[in-house]
């Protein structure tokens, strides 16, 4: 059966240990209001936008579950405490992309790949073993999500490469130098909502799905490069 | 449209005062919808006229001039009848060019010689910003060239199809130096990998004899380059596919690339006979229908066969084509020929 309308899902997974307390967190909370608004003056692309969001912090949980931002009467605040384990993240992150595209499928929609804003502002606290296979499991189904990580605080710049998915398309962010992790945050935040708009006008023009808004130049956030030799204090 | 152009949008949003009538006056005020499930937020999208684009980048020396063809209408279509057939033709903008003030990409041509009609449906690839031009080039000029060597005798299973493509891509490419020197005063030559970067377009071509019908049926052909489709549609057999469908009938992830003139290898083109029976409609669509349609199992499939056994009336041809679906914004384009 041809799909009843082609979707574009987005996950927001974002790390709420105590760290992010204070202002990150208050962005973080912006996403959906400042998404809600512009898409309003965008209904076409609101009707392809999917959008969930997920906290974690010693364990993970469920804010918003994959919606259409219409239904998202008040969005959830989120609130910071807690550890960092990123395992506990991906592996409900995994879990929902599993559920929900079943459900999407059994309803007749078609979608375009998930996408994962994974936003963090420290290093895991869970085994490195623990966290990989975790991470290795996420991006290795036949429905893999595109992963681009943020980080806002004090995460190394090697463990943000390793959350890359897939390293050929995208880049992980850090915060630049002289700014500060709340600059980081917002820019972020901003990104991020540009980006799903940017991608939503990309498959009305035919696109494959999820890109970085090109045009939204960054400051406070900047692609870690590549390489492997990293200079990182520690 | 690429993410760059968002901006614009808002820029134009911002300028032209569309406060007199709002979106769902707009669509209480339209006599003659069409809805296939849920239509989305068609209401709330209010039209905007296309607006010429700004310069917005640099191909060699040629600035992009102010886009020629922005005045390409909303809507076009056309209803005939040739020889014995009845053919209804339809291209009209998707919600997404008309709430950015972008013109249709999309186009049709309907050429009738004295024994063939010739029919062609092009779909411009929308990353270019000349592409509705390449629809338009490609569909004229392919209907003309395959005309010609109808009209020199030459039966469809003959016709030289290579050059009749080498003729559509030629065309897109005097299009777009045309456009260029016009607005710019440039009269240099781009390169090829430039122009189809500025305009391209998938298109299928088909070509049916308009005589009375043999009792076996008329044998026809279609030529097609890229992710355009046909069909045949008839009572007995519902939606059949003449041309390749997507791999996986819509129900994997979607992805989208395609093959489009002017760039023309010798894998990226296919030709095909087949034979339109007497019960039968042949319809030619670009994958603002096609993407929908999928393999013609589902309820826009049996909406459109519902209201396709018998040529419509033309109006409510275009209103057909134009129906209202969540998520399908793109341009759509359909061709219908029916054999009796």
């Amino acid at each position: 059966m041809p799909a009843k309308a082609i979707l574009l899902p987005f996950y927001v997974v974002v790390d709420s240990s105590l760290s992010m307390s204070g202002e990150p967190i208050d962005s973080v909370n912006d996403i959906i209001p400042t998404l809600c608004d512009l898409l309003r003056e965008n209904p076409t692309l609101r009707d392809k936008v999917r959008f969930s969001m997920i906290e974690f912090a010693s364990r993970a949980d469920l804010r918003v579950p994959l919606s259409d931002l219409r239904d998202v009467q008040k969005p959830p605040l989120l609130t910071a405490d807690g550890a960092t384990s990123y395992a506990a993240a991906f592996r409900l992150v995994r879990e929902l992309i599993e559920t929900d595209t079943e459900q999407l499928r059994a309803d007749d929609f078609s979608f375009h790949r998930p996408a994962i804003f994974f936003i963090t502002d420290g290093e895991p606290t869970d085994a490195d073993d623990v966290w990989h296979r975790e991470f290795d499991t996420l991006v290795t189904g036949t429905n893999f999500p595109n992963v681009v990580p943020f980080g806002v605080g004090e995460t190394n710049p090697t463990t943000l490469n390793e959350l890359v998915h897939p390293k050929d398309r995208f880049h992980a962010y850090t915060v630049a130098e002289g700014h500060t992790a709340s600059d980081a945050i917002k820019e972020t935040t901003q990104l991020l909502i540009q980006s799903v708009l940017a991608s939503a006008k990309g498959t009305e023009e035919g696109a494959d799905g999820f890109v970085l808004d090109p045009d939204f130049q960054t400051e406070a956030v900047i692609p870690v490069p590549m390489d492997e030799d990293i200079p990182w204090k520690d | 449209m690429t993410a760059e152009s968002i901006d614009d949008v808002d820029g134009i949003a911002e300028v032209g005062d569309t406060g007199d009538i709002d979106a769902e006056e707009f669509a209480e005020s339209a006599p003659c919808t069409f809805r296939i499930g849920d239509p989305g937020s068609h209401e709330e999208v209010l039209p905007r006229l296309a607006l010429p684009a700004e310069p917005h980048a640099e191909y060699g020396n040629f600035p992009v001039p102010v886009c020629p063809g922005w005045r390409k209408p909303d809507t076009v279509f056309d209803g005939a009848r040739h020889g014995s057939l009845t053919v209804r033709a339809a291209s009209t903008r998707g919600d997404g060019h008309r709430h950015g003030g972008t013109p249709r990409q999309d186009d049709y041509c309907l050429y009738g010689t004295d024994d063939w009609l010739v029919a062609a449906v092009a779909d411009g690839v929308s990353q270019g910003a000349l592409s509705h031009l390449a629809a338009e080039a490609a569909a004229e000029t392919g209907c003309h060239a395959l005309a010609t060597q109808l009209r020199a005798g030459v039966a469809p299973e003959e016709l030289d199809c290579e050059s009749v493509l080498r003729d559509s891509a030629k065309a897109v490419v005097r299009a777009v130096h045309h456009s260029l020197a016009r607005e710019t005063g440039e009269t240099g030559v781009l390169p090829l990998g430039a122009v189809a970067q500025l305009a391209s377009a998938a298109v299928v071509y088909a070509v049916v004899p308009a005589g009375a019908a043999p009792e076996a049926g008329r044998e026809a052909l279609l030529l097609w380059v890229g992710d355009v489709t046909a069909w045949t549609l008839s009572d007995a057999k519902g939606w059949l596919p003449l041309t390749e469908l997507k791999a996986d009938g819509g129900k994997k992830v979607v992805t989208g690339t395609t093959a489009a003139l002017p760039l023309l290898g010798r894998e990226s083109w296919h030709r095909a006979m087949f034979t339109l029976a007497a019960d039968e409609v042949v319809v030619l669509m670009t994958d603002g229908v096609g993407d929908a349609l999928g393999d013609g199992s589902g309820e826009v499939g049996t909406a459109l066969h519902s209201v396709w056994r018998r040529p419509p009336e033309p109006h409510a041809f275009a209103a057909q084509v134009d129906y209202q679906r969540s998520t399908f914004t793109d341009d759509r384009t359909v061709v219908g020929i029916w054999a009796s």
